[in-house]
C-alpha cells in the first residue's frame, strides 16, 4: 500500500495554505504512476515581513495537482469538504504528512515502479485578464492572459518555455484538460511552461516587437487616447465594450517576452525567466491588421472577433485605425527585428510553427482572376510564401521550424485539420512531441 | 451558375463582393464573386473558422442575370447567376449545363472592412 502524502513545502518567510481537495480520480480507480488524482488551491500566508509578495498576479488561481507516486487502486480519504472550503485556500495549513488516501495493491501484486515517498506535485497558475473574471470551477478554469505549469519536485535552474501562438498552440500546450498534463509527461522535469492567450491581442511578430519596445509612457498615451475616443464615440460604448477595449489595452501594455516568474517548489520559492525558449506561430501573421493612424501601434485581432465587434468598437477602429495587409516581406522583416531585439537582451531559442499551406476546396486552373501580389489575395499562395520565408529565417537566425504543414498533409487534413486551423487530438499529440523534443534537446545542451 | 459545395462541412455562404455585372461579358479567368464560409454552424467553438473564397469563371460567357448581391446568405446549390454563350439567348429556356468555374481560398480583403 502506498500512502498518498503531499510532502514538504517550506518557502522561507511564508506558510503554505490550501483548500480542501477536489478529486479527479474515482474511488477504486486503478491508477498508474504519474496519473492525475486530485488538486487543490494553494496560497502563501506571510509568516515574516517581506517586500514583494510572490504570485501577486496569480494568487487567486494558484493550484497544485497531485500525481500518483505509484500504481494501485485508489482509496480516497475524507479530505474533500465541499463548498467554499474546497475553493478557498485559506482553510488549511499545508502539512508534510497530510495524506489524501492510499493506493492498494492486491495480494501478490507488485508495484510498477518503486513508489516515491510523496506524491508528485504539478503546480499551475493563471493570471486573470481582470480580477473580476472569477471562474474557479476546475483546473485552470479562468479567463487568463497567461497560464503556466511546473513541477514542484524539480530543482532549478528551470528552463522557461513560452508559448505565443493562436489557438493551434493552445491545444498543443494546454492539452485536453487545459492543464498542461500531456506536455508535463514529455518534458524534462525542470521545465517551466508558460502559455499566453491570444484573446485580446494576437501575438504577431510586429505586435510582440511593439510590446517589447513600448515604454510605460507610450502605453499610457495609448490608453488615454483610446479612452477619449471611445467616450466620444457614437453610439456610446456599452459596459461590455469597455471590457473588450480594456482587455486589449491591457494586452498592449504587457510584454510576454520580458516577463519573469515566481515558482514554488519543495525547495522554496524561486524566480525565473524571462523565457529561454519562445514558440511562435506563423498562423498569427494575419493578412489584415489595424494600425493606429496617430500613434502608429498595431492591433492584431482574429477575423471572427472583428465580425463580433459592437457598433461602438467598430466605429472607434474605423475612425482611428487603418486596415493594412502586411506583405510576406513585411512579416519577414518583423521576425528578424523581433529576434534581433530579444537576443540583444539575452540568449533565447526561437521555435516557429509553420502554417498549413495545402488548398482545401481550391480548383484553380489559372491565376488570371487573382490580383498581384498573389500572396495578398490567394490564401494558399500566402501560406506557401510564409513557409518559404521561414527557411530563410531558420538559416539566417538559427530558428527551429516545427513543420505542422507537412505533418497535417501526411495525416490528412480532412481528418485532422478540417477547417484549416483546429487540429485533432492526435495531430496535437504529434506536434507536442516535436516541441518537447526540441525543448529537451535544448536543456540537455 | 450555382454555389458549389466548397467544404463538405459548410451549410451556407455569405456573399462578400460581386465583381461581375449584368449584361456584360466575362472572360476566362474573370473574377465573378467573393464569399465567406463560416463553419460555426458545424461545430461551435471559441474560435470559429471563417474562410473566404473567390469564384472565377473558366470560359467566355455573358452575365445575363445575377441572382445574388453582397450580403446575401445562400446555401450550396443556390443559383448565383444565369450565363449564356451569346448575349441574346433566351433566358426562359432550361439551362443546358453548369458554368465552368474555379474556386480558390482567398484572404480577407481590406475593402470588406
Amino acid at each position: 500500500m502506498t500512502d498518498l502524502r503531499v510532502g514538504p513545502l517550506d518557502p522561507k518567510d511564508f506558510a503554505v495554505v490550501r483548500s480542501g481537495v477536489r478529486w479527479l480520480a474515482n474511488e477504486g480507480q486503478n491508477c498508474r504512476p504519474g496519473e492525475l488524482l486530485a488538486y487543490c488551491n494553494v496560497g502563501l500566508a506571510i509568516a515574516a515581513p517581506v517586500g514583494v509578495v510572490p504570485f501577486a498576479d496569480e494568487w487567486r488561481d494558484f493550484q497544485v495537482a497531485f500525481l500518483s507516486p505509484g500504481n494501485g487502486r485508489l482509496r480516497r480519504a475524507d479530505v474533500s469538504r465541499g463548498g467554499f472550503h474546497d475553493r478557498h485556500r485559506h482553510h488549511n495549513l499545508w502539512r508534510t504528512d497530510f495524506s489524501i488516501g492510499n493506493l492498494e495493491l492486491r495480494p501478490g501484486e507488485k508495484p510498477a515502479v518503486p513508489s516515491g515517498e510523496f506524491m508528485q506535485l504539478l503546480f499551475l497558475a493563471g493570471r486573470r485578464i481582470t480580477q473580476l473574471a472569477d471562474a474557479p470551477s476546475g483546473l485552470l478554469s479562468g479567463w487568463y492572459d497567461r497560464a503556466r505549469m511546473w513541477r514542484g519536485d524539480a530543482s532549478g535552474p528551470f528552463t522557461t518555455v513560452l508559448s505565443l501562438g493562436i489557438c493551434e498552440q493552445a491545444g498543443i500546450f494546454r492539452g485536453e484538460r487545459d492543464a498542461f498534463l500531456e506536455l508535463a509527461t514529455l518534458l524534462s522535469p525542470s521545465t517551466h511552461v508558460v502559455w499566453c492567450s491570444d484573446d485580446s491581442l494576437v501575438p504577431s511578430a510586429r505586435a510582440l516587437l511593439e510590446q517589447l519596445q513600448r515604454t510605460p509612457e507610450q502605453h499610457r498615451e495609448i490608453e488615454t487616447d483610446a479612452a477619449a475616443a471611445l467616450a466620444a464615440s457614437s453610439p456610446a460604448p456599452s459596459g461590455a465594450d469597455w471590457i473588450v477595449a480594456g482587455s486589449i489595452l491591457e494586452a498592449l501594455g504587457r510584454s510576454p517576452l520580458d516577463e519573469s516568474y515566481d515558482l514554488l517548489t519543495r525547495g522554496g520559492i524561486e524566480s525565473t525567466g524571462p523565457a529561454d525558449i519562445v514558440v511562435l506561430s506563423l498562423n498569427a501573421e494575419f493578412a489584415s491588421v489595424f494600425r493606429h493612424r496617430r500613434l502608429g501601434y498595431t492591433l492584431t485581432m482574429h477575423g471572427f472577433r472583428q465580425g463580433e465587434l459592437s457598433p461602438a468598437l467598430t466605429a472607434w477602429i474605423k475612425s482611428d485605425f487603418d486596415i493594412v495587409t502586411p506583405s510576406v516581406e513585411d512579416v519577414k522583416r518583423d521576425y528578424y527585428a523581433l529576434i534581433d531585439a530579444v537576443r540583444a537582451r539575452r540568449r533565447v531559442r526561437f521555435v516557429v510553427l509553420n502554417v498549413f499551406s495545402s488548398s482545401m476546396g481550391d480548383t484553380i486552373f489559372n491565376y488570371a482572376g487573382f490580383d498581384r501580389p498573389m500572396s495578398d489575395v490567394v490564401a494558399s499562395v500566402r501560406a506557401k510564401e510564409l513557409n518559404l520565408m521561414l527557411y530563410d529565417l531558420a538559416r539566417d537566425r538559427d530558428v527551429h521550424i516545427v513543420d505542422a504543414d507537412a505533418l497535417i498533409a501526411m495525416l490528412g487534413a480532412i481528418g485532422h485539420l478540417p477547417d484549416a486551423f483546429h487540429q485533432s487530438g492526435y495531430a496535437q499529440a504529434l506536434l507536442r512531441e516535436q516541441i518537447a523534443r526540441i525543448v529537451n534537446e535544448h536543456i540537455a545542451g | 451558375m450555382t454555389l458549389p459545395t466548397i467544404n463538405p462541412l459548410m451549410t451556407t455562404a455569405v456573399i462578400k463582393a460581386v465583381h461581375a455585372q449584368e449584361n456584360a461579358p466575362v472572360a476566362p479567368g474573370g473574377k465573378f464573386l467573393d464569399l465567406s464560409v463560416d463553419l460555426t454552424s458545424y461545430a461551435e467553438h471559441d474560435c470559429p473558422a471563417i474562410s473566404y473564397f473567390r469564384i472565377v469563371v473558366r470560359e467566355r460567357a455573358w452575365v445575363r442575370r445575377l441572382a445574388i448581391r453582397a450580403g446575401d446568405e445562400i446555401k450550396p446549390g443556390a443559383t448565383l447567376a444565369h450565363l449564356s454563350t451569346e448575349p441574346a439567348e433566351d433566358l426562359d429556356a432550361a439551362p443546358t449545363r453548369a458554368a465552368r468555374l474555379s474556386v480558390a481560398g482567398i484572404l480577407y480583403q481590406p475593402e470588406w472592412w
